[in-house]
């Protein structure tokens, strides 16, 4: 099966204010999304799993590294990639108190992409927003709102309406419930979910909530660093996690009942934090946090091993046969 | 029980907001009690009064709050009592605060050890060695090379190390209650779950009494003995934590806990139609009816009183005033 986005070795630097010294925010990631998936992207802040998302949207350049959109080279600056490539691909942000224009009306807002990509005028154009809002399940009473009328649930399903008025087919959700309630982020989730099945979208999905990707994603890439450290398909993944920083990822989310205290791993607890992105350790850059590290994770970076299909894991743990086996009999046990 | 097992309690408080609009009926009617060396967990969304609450016990409310019933006592002392319409109030002591936000709570301008000082010499009241004192307080907070954080200054630190600081600067003041007002929420979940770990371990050897406010049911679970659900300014209802968990009986309670992604995958609910109501009108009944599947005329014109499932357990609804077995088989 083709990818409808393929990430190869890409790299995203930001200079600093001393010459020669760069914040690695990207440091050659590999990733493929197919057609019909949720990918997630989870990482802590600092680990550049936003970074990703914008370079993936063309609002930074590439460093080095190629993006691929079904086949097209698109690893360049937003202005420089063609109208019909930028109505494919869309955004939705972390925050919709700001990323909504505040003096602008729900009409004006949800209205702009049809404008630019569909060019419809008067009637046309009203009908076409109310049909957008409508997707969202949001009536058209919401037309001549402003932003600061609305909760914050409800900004973000306009946000979503928004992303969806060009009619894109990829759409990159940069941590959408983080802003929001448990009660409401329920509910975008769910209208998300819908629109994916209605519109055959496919989701790249950037967030810090691993719970949430539990529910939602069909495969996940965990970011550390600048670095992919593991990626799979999800059921895997959370069955049995396999890089140490996964692991400690698990087994620190806060649970709410006893089924989900029995997954989380026991062997690792979290200790240290995360390291700046201007002095990426050598060797393995989670060396200085992980409990299984030896000499050789502290000069040498680790490669990617394939543990099972599609699943890859960037730890020396896994780089010979026997240390692989011993490490899933104690998962057994 | 003895009075002086109680370390925090307060009594029917009310606060509202004077705002352009108009009155923000916000805090209505907030009991709770915290026994010595207890942690209890206060759990809400947004805007439902939790840090409005605390801010009441420290006496450090916005200057457009009115506080128009109820009483505090901390540690023995009456905090704050409303009598005749007026309103006596004085800074608790032996009661400390953690804030959401280390940058904001720290000055950026002073060093951590001037900051640390500070608060030994006037908070404990100790006047000699208080260098040592602020090593000590950092070294239990587990903080490394305390000796150089006293010279730096709060933006050489990361957020977690921050987090810490300000932990180790409540301890210093040695007090006996710890309010924390969602000290986790900045943090990353690795860090998260040490800085959790770390006020736990603390609280429990100088047997603090502690209360967590927080949006997030895990973390609450994960810290505290009791815990009290809070809704538009109101407690709904109140049980020991594992209990809360497998036995939620308060409609807004089940919701909040349904639509709680889960680790096990199990589909995520709906979630709770609506909103947090306007505090400008809040429902003259109970405050979650209009969001609220169960509700029935009662609901809409009566505020429900507590309800005892069991010693521990209480839940302001309704749907149990006639008992708890029939009403118990509908969370399934």
């Amino acid at each position: 099966m083709k990818a409808v986005l393929e990430v190869r070795g890409l790299k995203k630097y930001f200079a600093t204010s001393k010459k020669g010294v760069y914040v690695k925010a990207v440091d050659g990631i590999d990733f493929e999304v197919y057609k019909g998936d949720v990918f997630a992207l989870v990482g802590e802040s600092g680990s550049g799993k936003s970074t990703t998302a914008y370079t993936v949207m063309g609002m930074y350049e590439p460093t080095a590294g190629k993006i691929f959109y079904r086949g097209q080279d698109i690893s360049k600056i937003h202005w420089k990639r063609p109208m019909e490539l930028k109505k494919e691909i869309q955004i939705v942000f972390q925050d919709p108190g700001t990323s909504l224009n505040p003096s602008k009306t729900v009409a004006q807002i949800v209205g702009a992409p049809i404008v630019l990509h569909k060019k419809p005028r008067g009637e046309k154009l009203k009908e076409a927003v109310v049909h957008f809002l409508n997707m969202v399940e949001l009536p058209s009473e919401y037309l001549y709102k402003l932003p600061r009328d609305i909760g914050g649930g409800e900004k973000q399903l306009i946000a979503i309406a928004r992303a969806l008025a060009s009619g894109p087919s990829f759409v990159v959700l940069d941590e959408p419930t983080s802003a929001l309630d448990v009660s409401i982020q329920a509910k975008i989730i769910r209208t998300l979910l819908r629109l994916k099945e209605e519109l055959e979208l496919t989701y790249l999905f950037i967030t810090h909530d691993l719970s949430l990707v539990r529910n939602i994603s069909n495969r996940i890439a965990i970011m550390y660093l600048g670095k992919i450290v593991e990626q799979g398909p999800t059921v895997d993944i959370f069955a049995q996690p396999a890089h140490p920083y996964t692991q400690m990822l698990l087994s620190s989310i806060p649970v709410v009942t006893k089924a989900e205290e029995a997954l989380k791993p026991k062997k690792v607890t979290s200790t240290g934090e995360i390291p700046s992105p201007v002095n990426v350790p050598p060797g393995c850059s989670f060396h200085t946090r992980c409990p299984f590290a030896w000499d050789l994770c502290k000069q040498v970076e680790p490669v990617n091993y394939q543990i099972s299909t599609g699943r890859w894991v960037k730890c020396h743990l896994y780089s010979n046969k026997e240390v692989l086996v011993k490490k899933e009999t104690e998962h057994e046990r | 029980m003895n009075i002086s097992d109680i370390a925090l309690k307060i009594e029917n408080l009310r606060v509202h907001y004077k705002v352009y609009r108009g009155i923000l009926k916000v805090l209505d009617g907030i009991s709770l009690e915290v026994k010595r060396g207890e942690k209890i967990g206060l759990v809400g969304e947004t805007g439902c009064g939790k840090t409005t609450t605390l801010k009441t016990v420290m006496n450090i409310l916005a200057r457009n709050a009115i506080v128009t019933a109820g009483k505090i006592h901390a540690n023995g002392d009456i905090v704050l009592e409303v009598k005749e319409g007026r309103v006596r109030k004085k800074p608790p002591k032996g009661v400390a605060m953690v804030f959401q936000d280390p940058t904001a709570a720290l000055n950026p301008v002073f060093t951590i050890g001037e900051q640390l000082e500070l608060v030994i010499k006037y908070a404990a009241n100790i006047n000699e060695n208080t260098r040592e004192f602020a090593i000590n307080a950092l070294q239990s907070a587990r903080l490394p090379d305390p000796e150089r954080l006293l010279t730096n200054f709060p933006f050489q630190l990361s957020g977690g190390m921050r987090q810490r600081v300000c932990i180790a600067m409540a301890l210093a003041a040695r007090p006996s209650i710890i309010l924390a007002d969602e000290p986790t929420t900045n943090l990353d979940v690795t860090i998260q779950d040490q800085v959790l770990k770390l006020i736990k371990r603390l609280s429990d050897e100088q047997k603090l009494a502690l209360v967590l406010v927080t949006h997030s049911l895990g973390v609450a679970r994960e810290t505290c003995d009791r815990i009290y659900v809070m809704y538009a300014g109101t407690i709904v209802e109140v049980a020991d934590s594992n209990e809360i968990f497998e036995q939620p009986l308060h409609p807004y309670t089940r919701g909040l806990l349904a639509s709680l992604p889960r680790l096990t995958g199990e589909r995520m609910a709906e979630g709770i139609k609506g909103r947090i109501p306007d505090y400008l009108n809040p429902p003259a009944g109970c405050r979650f009816a209009p969001r609220c599947d169960h509700a029935f005329e009662k609901c809409y014109t009566e505020k429900p009183l507590f309800y005892k499932a069991n010693d521990s357990h209480l839940v302001a609804c309704f749907l149990y005033e006639e008992g708890f077995s029939g009403k118990s088989g509908e969370q399934s």
